[in-house]
């Protein structure tokens, strides 16, 4: 059998890695680069590894979901991720079936918790 | 800064050539900016550098992450048809070159029957690795293509309810069974091949070939065509995977060409075995009778491949129409 608390943990990274494109991408609707979105994630309480960040920023570039610019007007030069104009229309999709989702887990829990 | 430029050579270099500069530039630019946060406004230390680097961990890894495809030598998708290819290709060739090398030591030297036992066995060990490594070898070219084995349906891209795998009854072919009709053929084709004159005297002149000369070569070629034939059969079942129209008709008309092919060389050739092999038995047998044992040998092998050919022509016919009906009520 396996650890009760092995199941935890494997469970809650399962539950994690299914929402933290939400957040992402919730977030990106104002331009940030890569570790700027990864202090505020974390601010939020939402823990992502940078190695993990980076590359699926990327991704979601790659796939239309996001749009970035290169900003070399500070000191230092930064790639700006945002929503793209598709992007947004999906963001809004995602987010109706993660209420409808969470509503109906919810009812679930409760009805079978009382 | 020159660990960074280092670290971020070391991710990048495993990454695809047009992705490099770009991934490069960006990486650079997060992970000075991870070392002025980790520096708190102060100046940077070698401390702060080796803190940040440490957190994002293996290059390798972290590159890993920037592909698209995870790489594996043979991934979830094939994994299991491998192990079953592995497992039936050993189960049904091993045995069979074991008892081949058993006989033609047999009939080609005086050897102990230990010593005979052991060459047979240390051949099929060494068919067996060289198995084991084609097809590990075909899987792994299989997976870098990014192709699903045995699974036509995962080429296509939209999926249609026609996709759905059928119910574990009987009207669905089972893979093992085409895969052992694939090996069965194959085998079929090489010991055919083997009987061609020019081929055995290239291959092992010394022991005498099975086949009379009345077997050749109208005979022997018809048998190599429907061995090839078969495994052609073979091939179609394990792509379409169900009994349908074109699996039934395929297998009724093969197996009936193996039926007239057998009955017709039962009536017709005789001897069909050569005079040589029977005289080479003879003499390692101390000069028994092996003449009718050798006709009586090779009777029954005919009858029983006329009657497994007829059975399976049935039973393929009989499931193909049951599960018509199903359908239709």
């Amino acid at each position: 059998m396996i650890d009760s608390n092995d199941f935890v943990v494997n469970q809650t990274l399962e539950i994690r890695r299914g929402n933290i494109v939400l957040a992402i991408l919730a977030l990106l609707s104002t331009p940030r680069y890569g570790y700027g979105l990864l202090q505020t994630l974390e601010r939020s309480g939402v823990v992502i590894d940078a190695g993990t960040l980076y590359p699926m920023l990327r991704r979601l570039e790659k796939q239309g979901v996001l749009d970035s610019t290169w900003d070399s007007e500070d000191a230092r030069p930064r790639k700006y991720y945002r929503l793209s104009e598709d992007g947004q229309v999906m963001y809004g999709e995602l987010v109706q079936e993660w209420v409808l989702m969470t509503e109906n887990i919810s009812k679930i829990i409760n009805e079978e918790t009382r | 800064m020159s660990v960074i430029k280092r670290y971020v050579y070391d991710v990048t270099r495993r990454l695809p050539e047009k992705q490099r500069q770009d991934v490069a530039k960006e990486l650079t630019a997060e992970i000075e900016a991870m070392v002025d946060d980790a520096a708190n406004g102060k100046s940077v230390k070698n401390s702060h550098i080796t803190t940040v680097l440490t957190e994002l961990g293996d290059p390798a890894k972290f590159a890993e992450q920037y592909r698209d495809r995870k790489r594996y030598i043979i991934g979830p998708n094939n994994y299991d048809s491998y192990i079953l290819l592995n497992k039936t290709l050993l189960a049904v060739i091993l045995p069979i070159i074991a008892i081949i090398a058993f006989v033609s030591g047999f009939l080609e030297a005086d050897k102990g029957i230990i010593s005979l036992l052991l060459t047979s066995f240390g051949e099929a060990v060494a068919v067996g690795v060289h198995l084991v490594f084609w097809t590990t070898l075909v899987y792994v070219l299989l997976e870098r293509a990014n192709i699903d084995a045995l699974d036509a349906s995962a080429t296509q891209k939209v999926w249609t309810p026609a996709q759905l795998p059928q119910l574990p009854a009987q009207q669905q072919i089972a893979k093992s069974e085409s895969i052992s009709g694939i090996v069965w053929a194959v085998v079929a084709i090489g010991l055919t091949l083997w009987q061609f004159p020019v081929i055995h005297a290239a291959i092992q002149p010394q022991s005498p070939l099975f086949f009379s000369d009345q077997m050749w070569p109208n005979w022997t070629v018809a048998l190599l065509v429907i061995a090839v034939l078969s495994l052609v059969v073979e091939i179609i079942r394990l792509v379409i995977g169900k009994w349908n129209a074109v699996t039934v008709t395929a297998i009724a008309a093969i197996n009936s060409i193996v039926i007239i092919f057998f009955a017709s060389l039962l009536l017709y050739v005789q001897p069909i075995a050569s005079e040589s092999f029977t005289t080479a038995l003879a003499k390692q047998a101390d000069g028994a009778d092996i003449g009718l044992l050798i006709d009586l040998t090779v009777l029954v092998t005919i009858l029983s491949i006329i009657i497994a050919s007829l059975y399976e022509m049935i039973r393929a016919i009989w499931i193909y129409i049951k599960s018509t009906k199903k359908e239709v009520s």
